[in-house]
């Protein structure tokens, strides 16, 4: 085969993983922000140290290593890679006629040989998502001279590429076992549920420390203990022959004669289930939404959009709902907030502060390590993650006609579309509101939990959580209405130069003397000050003009896009 | 444009009016100085090869996409994204719809009828008329049922207007019969149809107008016995021994010969029998006459104009 050829087919292939190539450059958003908060140099390594050492982890004299570890290897390799890992895995071969099953296999190509080329270049796509972030690491030690820590990085960052590529061929495993796709994200999933309970009980059992081995979450933690400077010959043994035997069944199982002909008839089975249980979930469904809607019919809320929008999602959000609980768990679990507030003290962030905290933090911390920790914990996991991530997924209920190329069917209602994308605007927002509340009451439980509560009181602690909603809403809104003036195809564009952006401001702050305090005012997080709020330090009358000017101004801009938005343009672009 | 036959129409109430509509999407021509007129209770084929003009016309009829120049008003209301109103009493198939495949047909028509914030007073007949599977979602029906779920949702609020853009498109003969069924119902409980296809024989079977486009032009408007009148027949046959020297009495009417087949156009002016006492003593297997194509009409139409006739 050409090289040309390998390069168009490469290309067509990718198609399907633009949504993983657009993640992989938000990530490397957040881990220059990591950069930022860290930086300059020395004083990022004294602040590791002290990290490392609330960790319990700190087995080295090589701090640099350990930070670039952390943002490098235990975030990005860690937590993302292994979801691309399933989602590629998942898309390894084509499951049904829409993925181009037929087409597939009805080319002159053996199936082998279509399986081994998909995986090869489902392995060039891990590795190039990985290759910035790695370059990038090796850049930053070669500037300190920490040699050791490069020969390291590329010891972890080879192994966390072989378990990723395990991961892949575990979903594709289990969607060629199955045939659904379904399949594959599930086993990706228990994977990832294993690698955190694994992780999370071996702080507690010292005996289940050598399973660490096998969760990904964990890798920054084992690679630090473990292989320091030396291999570790047992654990890349274990990964290699992990993927070789993968492979291996992965092949024996499609090189088989009857592949076809039993998977059409087991996805005819699987498809039955899956009916049997739609219809089950439907009709649950129907015993819980009628006396909703005889409630609203009665009280005349006419809707419609709404109503679909909050059914056609409902799915997908409790599932995020559930992982986002879950996740906030895991942090407070594994983070003890007694001690965060020790490291947060060590924070050097001329940046971050002046941008998104205002100046309040430097004096908050000393005063309330709890909420400072819970402030930074909202802002750090609430903002940086599933904010953005949550904005796709409204960007996508706004968008789907887009997606779906059902744009002829939404456009030519009796309705203007300013008044369609305000029935989205609201349906996203419902579930933006219990999304907020979710994450506030697990933190609201921790502070009960911990006898925070009773230092505060009940209500003061209820209204400056209310404060935060709605604050959340009016930022959730103001990014609504960035995602709107994008037209979808140009989404991955806007990406890139939000990036490049992104790095350019990065660079502006480190200039010496550079005060980038003014920049608050233009993000709406300036006006929503989380640790004010959270501390109660300003009284509700002192935070309720800025509230108020955030929240005109938000709602302006926001009105100002909509109206500016459909008027002008074809509906089919 | 020249239309001598309809001036009975013209007397009727105009529903739909187009005027020097012009789309062009960058520098393409989608559609260029449309000028259209629909009466009142008339079924109005439009008619044009893929990529004439005809989507983009219904598009912009729609709304979807907004016109470069040009006005349209449906049932005596301008189109504008102002005014979403209009669209109520319209029934809008788009061309090979794309549904929401994640709804089920019941959910997709509760969806619509919502929307659309009026009644649905024949959607249970219509969905019994076409057996439509309403508890299956719409991803796991096959392209005909899909169709289906087209139909029924542009017709179940029982609209004034009927925009349809290649309604029968992907159906077979049968329910092909039953949409025409049901546009032909639709026009004598004195509904206006607004009709895209690119196929003569469907046109010529249900349609009282024809308004034919090619390449972004209207080339003609005509009522339907017009087009019948000027659509030449064609006589397909199946020679024995084929004669080359004796085919080129057909002359310039010979369209073409491959092996012992030939394809002969017969004009309205002439008639049948003087082709056949040529045909006959040739000893032809086979001489059927198949239905006229959209191609045959535009190769009359052009073979016409260069001869100065139109």
């Amino acid at each position: 085969m050409s090289i040309s050829k390998m390069i168009q087919r490469f290309y067509l292939h990718s198609y399907r993983h633009r949504t993983v190539v657009g993640l992989a450059i938000f990530l490397y958003v957040l881990l220059i922000t990591g950069i930022a908060m860290f930086y300059p140099g020395e004083n990022a390594l004294v602040e590791f140290i002290q990290l490392m050492k609330f960790l319990g982890d700190f087995p080295t004299d090589n701090p640099g290593f350990s930070l670039w570890l952390i943002f490098f290897c235990g975030f990005s390799l860690s937590l993302y890679l292994p979801v691309a890992g399933i989602f590629l895995g998942s898309n390894l071969l084509p499951i049904n006629e829409k993925d181009g099953k037929e087409i597939l296999f009805t080319t002159p190509k053996s199936l082998l040989s279509s399986f081994l080329e998909n995986s090869l270049i489902v392995i060039i796509l891990i590795g190039l998502i990985s290759l910035p972030s790695y370059i990038v690491s090796l850049a930053l030690l070669y500037i300190n001279n920490a040699w050791d820590a490069a020969q390291n990085i590329t010891i972890c960052f080879s192994l966390a590429i072989l378990l990723v590529i395990a991961i892949t061929f575990i979903t594709a495993f289990g969607c060629s076992i199955n045939f659904s796709k379904n399949t594959g994200y599930a086993l990706g999933g228990l994977y990832i549920v294993f690698s955190i309970i694994i992780d999370l009980s071996a702080n507690q059992i010292s005996e289940l420390d050598s399973l660490r081995q096998l969760s990904l979450f964990s890798q920054a933690k084992v690679v630090n203990n473990s292989i320091m400077g030396t291999w570790n010959e047992e654990f890349i043994l274990l990964v290699i022959g992990l993927v070789l035997i993968l492979i291996l069944v992965s092949i024996i199982l499609f090189y088989r004669k009857n592949f076809l002909e039993s998977g059409v008839q087991q996805q005819t089975i699987v498809e039955e289930k899956e009916e049997k249980s739609s219809a089950k979930l439907s009709s649950t469904l129907t015993y819980i939404r009628k006396p909703i809607d005889n409630i609203l019919g009665k009280i005349g809320w006419k809707y419609p959009a709404i109503r679909d929008q909050l059914h056609a999602n409902a799915t997908l959000f409790i599932i995020y709902l559930i992982f986002m609980i879950f996740y906030a768990f895991y942090v407070i679990t594994m983070y003890m907030p007694e001690e965060v507030s020790e490291l947060l003290q060590s924070f050097n962030m001329p940046f971050m502060e002046a941008l998104l905290f205002g100046n309040t933090i430097a004096e908050t911390i000393v005063v309330r390590p709890l909420e400072t920790f819970l402030a930074f914990e909202i802002y750090s996991f609430t903002w940086m993650i599933i904010a953005p991530l949550f904005l796709v997924f409204i960007y996508g209920i706004i968008t789907r006609d887009y997606k779906n190329g059902t744009t002829e069917i939404t456009w030519v209602f009796p309705k203007t579309g300013t008044r369609i994308i305000l029935s989205r605007t609201i349906a996203a927002l419902i579930y933006f509101v219990i999304l907020c509340s979710a994450q506030i009451l697990t933190l609201f439980g921790m502070e009960i939990l911990l006898g925070r509560l009773s230092e505060h009181g009940i209500l003061p602690t209820l209204v400056s959580y209310l404060i935060f909603i709605w604050g959340y809403c009016v930022i959730f809104v103001f990014f609504l209405s960035l995602a709107l003036l994008v037209p979808s195809k140009h989404v991955l564009k806007a990406l890139i130069i939000g990036w490049v952006l992104f790095v350019l401001i990065i660079f502006i702050a480190f200039l010496p003397g550079s005060d980038l305090s003014w920049m608050r005012f233009f993000t709406p997080f300036g006006y929503f000050d989380s640790i004010s709020i959270i501390l109660g330090k300003r009284t509700l009358f002192e935070i309720l003009p800025e509230v108020i000017t955030g929240t005109i101004l938000t709602l302006a801009f926001y009105i100002l896009v909509l109206t500016q938005r459909t008027p002008n343009k074809d509906y089919l672009v | 444009m020249n239309c001598a036959n309809c001036r009975i129409v013209k007397k009727m109430k105009s529903k739909i009016k187009i005027q020097n509509l012009t789309k062009y999407y960058g520098k393409q021509r989608g559609i260029e100085n449309l000028d259209l007129e629909i009466y009142s209770g008339e079924i109005f084929g439009f008619l044009g090869p893929n990529g004439a003009g005809k989507t983009t016309t219904i598009r912009c009829m729609m709304n979807v996409l907004l016109p470069n120049m040009g006005e349209i008003w449906i049932n005596g209301g301008k189109i504008t994204r102002r005014n979403p109103k209009i669209r109520e009493k319209i029934g809008y198939i788009a061309e090979a719809g794309v549904l929401p495949e994640t709804y089920t047909t019941n959910d997709f028509l509760n969806y619509v009828e919502s929307m659309r914030s009026i009644p649905s007073p024949r959607r249970d007949e219509l969905i019994k008329r076409f057996s439509l599977p309403v508890k299956k979602k719409i991803g796991e029906l096959s392209k005909g049922n899909k169709q289906k779920v087209s139909i029924v949702a542009a017709f179940m609020h029982d609209p004034d207007v009927l925009i349809l853009d290649e309604p029968t498109s992907g159906l077979d003969p049968l329910l092909q019969q039953e949409t025409y069924d049901l546009i032909l119902d639709a026009k004598s409980r004195g509904k206006t149809i607004f009709f895209s296809s690119h196929n003569l024989a469907e046109v010529q079977r249900i349609c009282d107008r024809v308004g034919i486009v090619r390449d972004g032009y209207l080339i003609s408007v005509l009522d339907i016995e017009s087009l019948n009148k000027e659509v030449s027949r064609i006589l397909e046959v199946t020679l024995r021994n084929p004669n080359k020297q004796e085919l080129q009495k057909f002359g310039e009417n010979l369209l073409e010969i491959e092996e012992n087949r030939a394809r002969i156009l017969v004009p309205q002016s002439d008639s049948i029998e003087k082709y056949l006492e040529i045909l006959i003593p040739m000893k032809s297997e086979e001489i059927v006459f198949p239905p006229a194509s959209l191609e045959d009409y535009f190769l009359q139409f052009y073979r016409q104009k260069e001869e100065g006739a139109i």
